[in-house]
């Protein structure tokens, strides 16, 4: 082989082969930086949903006109969910209450018609150990904000593993893990037996009594300081502060390993900052059925649809008539007084198990 | 700008390498004050503020190379020559070991003299030497009277700007000259795609695989055992080796890129069979340098056995010194130094070891020296000391938390990176004999696209379900 046949081949087989990779990434788009949908991309992994999501804001549309912010349990709340609202669902993975802020600011940036906040509040999210530390989106703007940015992520074999693992299930349609999404940005998860609820569900209350409850726990002092805040980053657009359903199971660890004082607390620093809170976290008839939840800690979409139709229109008759109460100085007390029954009769009936 | 980045691979070196060949075909002083231009953006792509002070430096340098080179107003040359490296060592002074002085004298007098805590420009440590021994030979006269263009490029030519490999102007200027320079070769080509493509692989697959352990390690001395302290150690010697000689090994092949041959850096420094050896093997261009430059002036081996030992240890120290402001540079010189005696004294007593145990012995003290060269406090390198000779204990336990791999991936991965410098055929080796088969193409072809399709890395979120 000559030099110059040796040279121009490896560099013409180096660029076909960089050229089909960076087209199979677009095609596939498995970092959400175009947008496009075919048949080939309908199920799309999670990878970091803070940068996909941030992402898909910056490179995507810029008139949606309510913001939905939450933890992981908030990503299955579906922006279709909602009637006449057009909403973008920026709820990511262990979202700490100190993000929120800067979630809202950048969006801010991007949406210039937002009329509306929807903010999710997760009661293990609200202590020290959660809240404490300084937590913002920052490095995510800096990222994407990177020279070539996009180009870049083309070309990568680990954005093709990716994109292989995408086609894959978009091509069988399978959800076959926690948290898959499809091009709206609706995530979905994986339909568990009973048994493996079970298992899931127990696991779970274990690892929240480990690390999340007891003695882990204590009541960040700045919590309420954190909520003015994001309500003075709404300005005079329209907040709705909601708590989010756990399973009774894991409500029941909770009060069991003494906290129920604390979530009290809790509500009351929501409703002082925010006039009112939309609660449906306490034991009520969706929670009750661990089927409702991956893990009994994330709900599925669903459930979702219920706290979006319960957000929306207070009376609608489609959301069980004990899913979510929208908790104002008026009715507090009564509220945690119900509450805390409930809490009491699903101990009791726990332990009769 | 780096080697391995998105920009250089695909941007930078395409659009420059097409528009020198473009030009150089008509007009090839325009061609090299294309590359002139194009070596000072590399530079500046990565912090602009530091672009006046290598443009200062070299038109500063250039101005005094060429006045003693020109041999006039004889009784002051020594004096221009003196202030010449004065300029040069007072540049790399303050900018590398100001600070590093101002806290020693600080801590001993108990002053309180400010530091300036300024970013290190980059490649100053390079092109100081590299000036120094511009204006050592001009006042030598055993430089031409060059135009500038040639030494901006001598200083600035990108591919060996940021880590050397420590080129000679003799060597280079030359090459600028050659209108030949300007005309594409293939044998260069392909050459240059072969090791470049060497290089690539050695620091994103190799290096950078090393280095992930090798951190995670001294992230977490305090709980090194014995054979983790093994497994970061061990990492951090691989790290090195790869990253610095792949880095080497890609200057070499983007230098061929532009037909300008440059001297090979690293030739397999981890087969040495003694200290003399190992530094006749690594970093080939420094030693080069400073024995040209330091040893041979203080008198070399002329001046008797005692100062034959001196003068070794002398540069052993300015070498550790010019490797880092900081005391583990110094202590790991000095370490190279009394080894480089000993190994000297032990050859002229007659001493004589098998092959092994002289490559063994070799191997093991370089890898110690390392320690100390990667620790960023002798506290930090005296935990890693500990910890390797069992003072810390022998529990296996813990290796997969510090390092995210398990004990087996970890040894096999160390094994497989000791037999490639151990055994495979040298880089440059590899580019001179190896014939331009179909195999070898498929082979650089594979490296290059693994290796850059590896510059962006998209990993998962750990914390995935809160």
């Amino acid at each position: 082989m000559t030099d110059k046949k040796f040279a121009r081949t490896a560099l013409l087989l180096f660029l076909t082969l960089a050229a089909a990779t960076a087209g199979v990434n677009y095609w596939i788009d498995p970092l959400w930086h175009y947008g496009h949908a075919n048949a080939f991309n309908t199920v799309q992994k999670v990878t970091n949903e803070r940068e996909q999501k941030i992402a898909m804001l910056h490179y995507g549309r810029h008139d949606y006109d309510t913001l939905l912010i939450g933890s992981s349990r908030s990503t299955y709340i579906h922006p279709t969910a909602f009637e006449g609202w057009d909403v973008f669902n920026f709820s990511v993975a262990n979202l700490s209450i100190r993000e929120v802020h800067s979630f809202m600011i950048y969006s801010q940036s991007q949406l210039p018609g937002l009329e509306r906040y929807l903010i999710g509040v997760d009661f293990f999210k609200s202590s020290e150990k959660e809240a404490g530390a300084p937590r913002a989106l920052t490095n995510y703007e800096n990222k994407i904000d990177q020279p070539f940015y996009r180009t870049k992520n083309l070309l990568s074999l680990d954005t093709l593993e990716i994109s292989i693992q995408n086609f894959k299930k978009s091509v069988t349609d399978t959800v076959d893990e926690d948290r898959l999404y499809n091009r709206k940005g609706e995530a979905f998860a994986n339909r568990l037996t009973k048994e493996e609820v079970e298992e899931s569900t127990s696991a779970k209350i274990a690892r929240f009594e480990k690390e999340f409850y007891g003695s882990n726990y204590t009541y960040y002092k700045d919590y309420p300081m954190i909520l003015q805040k994001i309500k003075d980053a709404a300005g005079d657009d329209e907040l709705s502060v909601y708590t989010t359903p756990i399973s009774t199971g894991l409500f029941v660890s909770l009060v069991e390993s003494g906290l129920l004082d604390e979530y009290e607390h809790w509500i009351r620093d929501l409703v002082k900052v925010n006039g009112g809170v939309w609660n449906f976290m306490y034991p009520n008839s969706i929670t009750n059925d661990n089927m409702n939840y991956i893990d009994g800690h994330h709900f599925y979409p669903e459930i979702g649809k219920l706290i979006a139709k319960r957000i929306q229109n207070t009376d609608t008759t489609e959301v069980p008539e004990d899913f979510g109460v929208y908790v104002t100085a008026d009715n507090l007390e009564e509220h945690l007084q119900d509450v805390r029954e409930l809490a009491e009769q699903a101990v009791r009936e726990s332990g009769n198990k | 700008m780096i080697f391995n980045s998105f920009e250089f691979i695909f941007l930078f070196l395409p659009i420059v390498w097409i528009v020198f060949f473009l030009v150089g075909k008509v007009a090839p002083p325009f061609a090299k004050a294309w590359l002139l231009l194009a070596s000072l953006f590399f530079y500046a792509y990565w912090n602009p503020a530091y672009l006046p002070l290598i443009i200062g430096s070299m038109i500063v340098n250039y101005i005094i190379g060429v006045f003693l080179g020109k041999n006039k107003w004889v009784p002051t040359r020594k004096v221009i020559l003196t202030l010449g490296i004065l300029f040069n060592v007072s540049l790399l002074g303050y900018f590398k070991y100001r600070d590093f002085f101002a806290e020693n004298i600080n801590s001993v007098l108990g002053t309180h003299i400010s530091l300036i805590q300024v970013i290190l420009p980059l490649a100053i440590s390079f092109y100081t030497f590299q000036q120094i021994a511009y204006l050592v030979d001009s006042y030598r006269l055993e430089t031409n009277e060059y135009n500038f263009l040639n030494y901006g490029l001598f200083v600035s030519f990108f591919p060996q700007l940021i880590a050397g490999p420590i080129v000679h102007h003799g060597d280079m200027m030359p090459q600028f000259s050659d209108r030949k320079t300007y005309r594409i070769n293939h044998e260069n080509l392909a050459k240059g795609l072969v090791i470049f493509s060497i290089g690539l692989f050695k620091k994103v697959a190799i290096a950078d695989t090393f280095a992930g352990f090798a951190n995670s390690g001294y992230g977490s001395v305090e709980t090194l055992t014995m054979i983790s302290g093994w497994f970061t150690s061990l990492s951090y010697t691989l790290q090195l080796y790869f990253d610095f000689s792949g880095y080497s090994d890609m200057a070499i092949g983007l230098a061929l890129f532009f037909n300008i041959r440059l001297p090979i850096n690293f030739n397999s420094p981890y087969k040495a069979l003694d200290i003399q050896d190992f530094w006749r093997r690594w970093h080939i261009t420094l030693s080069g340098f400073l024995t040209k430059y330091i040893y041979i002036p203080l008198g070399g081996s002329r001046k008797g056995i005692p100062q034959t030992y001196v003068n070794i240890f002398i540069i052993f120290l300015i070498s550790g010194f010019w490797h880092g402001a900081g005391w583990t540079f110094v202590i790991w010189g000095i370490l190279h130094g009394l080894a480089s005696v000993i190994a000297r004294i032990w050859k002229r007593s007659g001493g004589k070891l098998p092959k092994i145990w002289a490559w063994g012995i070799t191997f093991l003290f370089v890898h110690l020296a390392f320690v100390i060269f990667r620790a960023p406090d002798m506290s930090v390198a005296m935990s890693v000391y500990k910890a390797m000779f069992g003072l810390e204990g022998f529990q296996l336990t813990g290796i997969v938390s510090i390092f995210n791999e398990s004990i087996m991936y970890l040894a096999l991965y160390l094994l497989i990176g000791l037999a490639i410098a151990l055994f495979a055929k040298n880089s440059v080796q590899i580019m001179e004999t190896q014939k331009r088969t179909p195999l070898m193409m498929l082979f650089v072809v594979m490296l290059l696209y693994y290796s850059s399709m590896q510059l962006q890395r998209v990993s998962e979120f750990l914390y995935f379900n809160f």
